[in-house]
């Protein structure tokens, strides 16, 4: 496709250099969209690869670019463009009029990338970009100095008066080898810029920092730079940077959703598909604020062309009632599963059973008692979700609050019962929701505080061995660090298709603990937090859910907590509070992190002051093993 | 039957709330003699109050706890006491009848037992206060009554006589509530409880499972739950918001008996956890309002060009309303004048005034310029805006804090709505505000900053005597807000002069304006008045979410999720402080004790009691020395 524009053609003469990574070499569609619509505007496209690819993402890379190049993951982007332009040639890139560096790191073109072309067109410099980065003082990599003002590496281009000086060669020929991400920031990033400009090249932003107040104005300022600089990027790392930094600059990244959504043309699924798979589910869930409140009061009368069923596990027939009472709340008809201990429960339950709006009902047996409700629903119904017959499903099951702690256990039961089924306005408005956002797969309701020790710790001793069924399971989800996104409670609603893989595997009776068991890291409690995750994993966004007393309540309830907590702290600035208790995760370190913490576990062990002074006991106790196997 | 009540009452400001003089009367039906025991001196107001509803009043000095208190009385009625059937022994620490106490008399009116109790607490071991033993099953001694069988004794004389003295609460715990049913008990008197702990699964049913006790008619309401430590509260899930509605709507309580004692003696930040005074307003649809709510709307507008901003939110309010702005300069009052004639607005009138001088910034301008709207022209409701620039902040920030100031007060039509409603619904209700923000603002847990002092000094010259919240106070954080003139009166009253507000460009931490910012609720529950915070539900997913992640993130680096320990621990850790009284081998000791409990609990467990007695021969030793 050519362009033809102010009377030359400007499309065959740039060629762009795409560099790609991803930890599983997994190619989006966001990348395939990006480069189709770059294609426009772009006569050659090389991709270089730092990650391995299979031969799906290799197919699907070339389908648009000229060149993939799959290379070792070594230097960061910094050598991917040294090697490639090295073996593209210098002399080669003489047919171009303008090279493009770029990279995997951003969702666009939001808006055309043909606006910014037509831009660039009317500029004469020697190079440009999209973004730059403010000066600061003083470096914050090196902690002296000053890190000049730059143009982010994520989208340079370069004009042939440029890319032909003897100054381009010599930049990339001297690169050093890149070991870390500081450096690629320092030896590339934040030098490019300056080097050349400070060489007599000049250059110019199409979203200009100097518009806006913040030093990274397409992180900080993003809807500004949508509505006021038409910037046709959004940073991937918005969704998986550390919440406390968003939440310092008051960054709303969900109004940005929105704006992208109604506002422009760019298919938002596109960022999901990648999103899901890479970011951890907490800190999507707090970066895009994926939290519903619904008033009980309907805002519009639920249209109702949904196929419904609620499987129920009733082990304790007393609280039926209490369950209908609930149940009754879906205002439109549904069908009923319900699931119980034996077979005195089932015919007392078919007895007394009255519930409106049902068109079907029935009552199974569970054929062992073990794994609670989460057996009941993985393998007693398993062909109610696999059969394909229901748009949504409820899950829901009678909690019984143990003797001790009552209260605690009362408010957690009332806070899933209302967060799921508060009233016939409330429910209608869910299910307007669920319709409307085909997207979302499951809604959950939010964890549960209020007497209960979650916060920051929900995984308790089941994290291990999660991650193997995950495994099992192929769920690739990023976990998250403390507490997952979790069903806690195991009651929810969802999209059959959103835990298929879940139903899926062949569960057997065995696989669960035998009852009683009040140990947690079973395989029920496993499963529990795996729920959403599967979600996710499968590309479904999840919601957590609430009412407007059950909010009201626990947000004055965490507000005080954390009031609490903070004011025995030297201040409220949480980022620099957890500055240097824990690590952010980081896309480019995140191969070895695990490796990396292990290591420094292991090391904090043996230099341990206790290690060392038991040395000699476990060295006598090394030489009379020794021995006594002589 | 022939019964005599001693009733003891404690108040810090030795004031009789109107909870003590409805319980008395009600008492009065069944009691004969009502003997008023005071441990604090009265206002002459309050001794007033109490004389119609009591027949004898003694005050005396606060020595002894509760049990001094009834021994002196017991022994100044002496053998006086034989003339009645049964001798009661309550205190001021709850509120009833939540039901009529003809239900608990007719109930006790039995021959099988000796003495009586409302509430009892379960046997718990080991004793919490001693940490061994035994604390035995105990009625709770905020009420026991004893029958003639048993007062008439010598056992019933000589407990009283051979009472120590009582220095501390937990005396009077150990001397006599956990000691008194056990002590007669084991000397074959019978009893029996009204509320009897062995039906509910806490060891302390009037406290923790305090909503179950109401729906059996339990008649008594403990005033701890209310002003007790949220977080011990969150750790038993005690839904006090519930209790609150149970009692409104199953009895015919006057539940604002219970608010007025609870606002005057309560830190506002605990009151607000503990009844969960937030209200989330959805903005679906649009109620009716009331007609003739009077409303006024005054707004501090700096900047003329922000005018057409803050007049298309104040437009958002359904009703007509009288508009007063307030501004800086003759030049500003020109242009808002201007634009306020030529826009179409649907207030009914509206006045553009200058302030005096330019120093206190919006507080000044509401509490000089603006002092007669709010004293005399009788509105009902008033709307407290002003145009937010914050030049300090990054514009992201600075848009952050208004959106929660404007979206949470004036959002939307319907929004407001239903904000004007829920107001008007109860006159109780006497301001409204925004959360506190916290995303993008370090302010949660240190919001008093350096304003604590200063706002001591205020609260004492406005007489307000609202105990002050230890670490944040419960405050209108950007004073924007929704208020009853009645609700902030002693604020206005006060003669304010220009020049005890800071000159500009010194506004900071610690002026005048900050520390009224954070007086505005207390004055307004000095006043009787329930203050809420307000949210729109849009901001409220927004607000939940960061805040959730915060709290999660920071307490992933404790040891476990337990509030309660992990602030104790903190507090522990404190004592490192610079400006911490402690000697520093002190701290070395606490610090080495605190790394031990935290990261050997098995090796610290062992350590207890071996460091314990090293501690008890140390002491010996200083003694000796000296």
């Amino acid at each position: 496709m050519k362009l033809q524009r102010k009377g030359y053609d400007m499309s065959c003469n740039r060629i762009a250099f795409y560099l790609f990574y991803d930890e599983y070499g997994i190619v989006d569609d966001y990348i395939l969209y990006k480069l189709e619509q770059l294609k426009k505007s772009v006569k050659t496209i090389f991709v270089v690869s730092n990650s391995d690819l299979d031969k799906k993402n290799r197919r699907k890379l070339e389908t648009v670019a000229d060149v993939v190049y799959c290379r070792e993951n070594m230097g960061f982007d910094v050598w991917a463009y040294k090697e490639a332009l090295e073996l593209y040639g210098y002399e080669r890139l003489n047919n171009y009029d303008e090279l493009i560096l770029m990279n995997y790191t951003f969702f666009g073109p939001i808006y055309p990338f043909e606006e910014m072309f037509d831009w660039s067109e009317t500029k004469s410099v020697d190079f440009w970009g999209i973004s730059d980065h403010k000066a600061i003082v003083p470096n914050p990599y090196t902690g002296e100095g000053e890190l000049p003002r730059h143009i982010q590496s994520h989208f340079i281009a370069v004009r042939s008066n440029m890319f032909n000086s003897l100054e381009f060669k010599t930049y990339w020929e001297t690169m050093p080898m890149i070991t870390s991400y500081d450096k690629s920031v320092l030896m590339h990033e934040s030098r490019f810029t300056n080097y050349f400009n400070s060489k007599g090249f000049e250059y110019d932003v199409y979203c200009n920092s100097t518009d806006y107040e913040s030093h990274y104005p397409t992180f900080v300022d993003i809807k500004e730079t949508l509505i006021k600089s038409r910037s046709p990027i959004l940073k991937r790392r918005l969704f998986f940077h550390d919440p406390l930094f968003l939440d310092a600059n008051c960054v709303d990244l969900k109004s940005t959703m929105n704006y992208i959504e109604n506002n422009t043309s760019y298919d938002v699924n596109l960022i999901w598909d990648n999103i899901l798979r890479s970011t951890e589910p907490r800190v999507l869930l707090t970066n895009a604020e994926h939290h519903k409140v619904f008033p009980d009061i309907q805002e519009n009368a639920f249209s109702g062309e949904v196929k419904i069923a609620v499987i129920a596990h009733v082990y304790y027939p007393e609280m039926l009632l209490e369950l209908e009472e609930k149940i009754d709340n879906i205002p439109v008809e549904f069908d009923l599963y319900i699931t119980t201990a034996s077979e005195e429960s089932q015919k007392w339950l078919i007895e007394h059973l009255s519930v409106k709006r049902c068109n079907k009902v029935e009552v199974r047996i569970v054929e062992e008692n073990r794994g609670r409700d989460i057996s009941s629903l993985m393998i007693t119904c398993k062909d109610v979700i696999l059969t394909g017959n229901y748009d949504l499903i409820l899950r829901i099951h009678s909690k019984k609050s143990s003797l001790s702690r009552k209260n605690n256990a009362n408010y957690y039961k009332n806070h899933i019962y209302d967060n799921l089924l508060n009233s016939q306005g409330y429910v209608s408005n869910l299910l307007s929701f669920l319709e409307n956002n085909r997207r979302v797969g499951i809604c959950v309701p939010d964890l549960v505080h209020y007497g209960y020790p979650t916060l920051g710790h929900a995984w308790f001793s089941n994290k291990q061995k999660a991650k193997e069924i995950a495994r099992m399971l192929d769920i690739k989800i990023k976990f998250d660090e403390n507490t997952p996104h979790a069903a806690y409670g195991t009651m929810f609603w969802f999209r059959p298709e959103a835990l298929r893989k879940l139903f899926l595997h062949e569960w057997k009776w065995a696989d669960f603990e035998v009852e009683p068991c009040d140990a947690d890291g079973t395989l029920a409690d496993v499963i529990e937090r795996l729920i959403v995750y599967t979600a996710l994993d499968s590309g479904f966004l999840c919601y957590n859910i609430s009412n407007l007393d059950s909010i009201s309540k626990t947000y004055v309830k965490l507000e005080y907590k954390y009031q609490k907590i903070m004011s025995k702290l030297s201040d409220a600035d949480v980022l620099h509070q957890c500055y240097n208790l824990d690590k952010n995760s980081d896309e480019i370190h995140s191969r070895d992190n695990e490796i990396q913490l292990l290591k420094l576990q292991h090391y904090k062990h043996i230099t341990s002051l206790s290690w060392k002074l038991t040395a000699p006991l476990r060295r006598a106790r090394r030489i009379i093993t020794e021995t006594l196997k002589r | 039957m022939k019964r005599i009540a001693f009733y003891l009452f404690y108040d810090n400001d030795g004031i009789v709330d109107d909870y003590v003089v409805h319980k008395l009367s009600a008492l009065k039906d069944f009691v004969e003699r009502i003997v008023f025991i005071s441990n604090s001196p009265l206002s002459v107001e309050s001794e007033e109050k109490i004389k119609p509803v009591s027949s004898d009043v003694i005050i005396r000095k606060n020595i002894g706890f509760d049990v001094w208190a009834y021994k002196e009385a017991l022994q100044w009625f002496g053998d006086e006491l034989n003339n009645f059937d049964e001798a009661l022994f309550l205190n001021y620490t709850f509120y009833a009848p939540i039901f009529p106490f003809s239900e608990l008399f007719a109930w006790s009116e039995r021959d099988d037992i000796d003495f009586w109790g409302i509430t009892d607490h379960k046997e718990v071991i080991p004793n919490p206060f001693t940490g061994a033993g035994v604390l035995p099953r105990h009625i709770q001694s905020h009420f026991i009554a004893v029958k003639h069988s048993l007062f008439k004794t010598e056992i019933f004389k000589k407990y009283w006589a051979n009472m120590p003295n009582i220095e501390s609460y937990e005396d009077s715990i150990l001397q006599h509530e956990s000691r008194f049913t056990d002590y007669f008990s084991r000397h074959g008197f019978k009893y029996d409880v009204y509320c009897n702990s062995s039906l509910y699964s806490s060891d302390y049913p009037a406290f923790i499972n305090i909503n179950e006790t109401i729906i059996h008619r339990c008649p008594i309401l403990k005033r701890r739950p209310f002003f007790h430590d949220p977080l011990w509260i969150d750790r038993n899930a005690i839904d006090l918001q519930e209790t609150l509605n149970l009692v409104n709507a199953g009895s015919s309580y006057d539940i604002n008996l219970i608010y007025r004692n609870l606002l005057r003696t309560t830190k506002p930040k605990d009151l607000a956890t503990n009844i969960s005074l937030l209200k989330i307003f959805d903005s679906f649809d649009a109620p009716k309002t009331r007609k003739d709510i009077k409303i006024a709307v005054i707004a501090h507008v700096y900047y003329p060009d922000m005018i057409s901003e803050i007049l298309t939110q104040i437009e958002n309010i359904p009703n007509s309303y009288d508009l007063y702005i307030t501004t800086a300069s003759k030049e500003s009052q020109m242009l808002i004048k201007e634009f306020l004639t030529k826009s179409d607005g649907h207030f009914s009138n509206f006045q553009v005034r200058v302030v005096e001088e330019n120093r206190g910034r919006d507080i000044s301008a509401l509490l000089i310029t603006c002092r007669d709207i709010v004293l005399d022209y009788d509105y009902e409701l008033i709307c407290r805006l002003h145009s937010k620039k914050s030049p300090q902040n990054n514009p992201n920030q600075a848009l952050h804090f208004k959106k929660q100031m404007y979206n949470n007060l004036v959002g939307s039509r319907n929004y407001v709505s239903k904000l004007i409603n829920f107001i008007d619904s109860d006159e109780n209700i006497g301001f409204v505000s925004p959360p506190m923000v916290h995303i993008g603002y370090p302010t949660l847990g240190h919001a008093w900053f350096t304003n604590k002092p200063g706002a001591k000094k205020i609260a004492s010259r406005l007489n307000i005597n609202v105990p002050f919240d230890d670490f944040a106070p419960y405050a209108a954080y950007g004073t924007m807000f929704w208020f009853r003139p009645n609700a902030l009166k002693k604020l206005f009253e006060e003669k304010w002069h220009w020049s005890e507000f800071s000159a500009e460009p010194s506004h900071n931490d610690g002026s005048l304006a900050h520390i009224i910012e954070r007086l505005l609720i207390y004055t307004a529950n000095d006043c009787g008045y329930k203050c809420y915070n307000v949210m729109s539900s849009d901001m409220a997913e927004q607000n939940y979410s960061k805040l959730e992640y915060k709290m999660q993130r920071v307490m992933s680096n404790f040891s476990n999720g337990l509030v309660q320990e992990q602030v104790n621990r903190l507090q522990l850790g404190h004592a490192m402080d610079g400006t911490s009284y402690l000697s520093l081998n002190v701290k070395l000791v606490r610090v080495l004790k605190y790394h031990l409990a935290s990261n050997y609990p098995n090796l610290s467990a062992k350590l207890r009691n071996p460091y314990k007695k090293c501690v008890r021969i140390y002491t010996w030793i200083q003694r000796k020395i000296k």
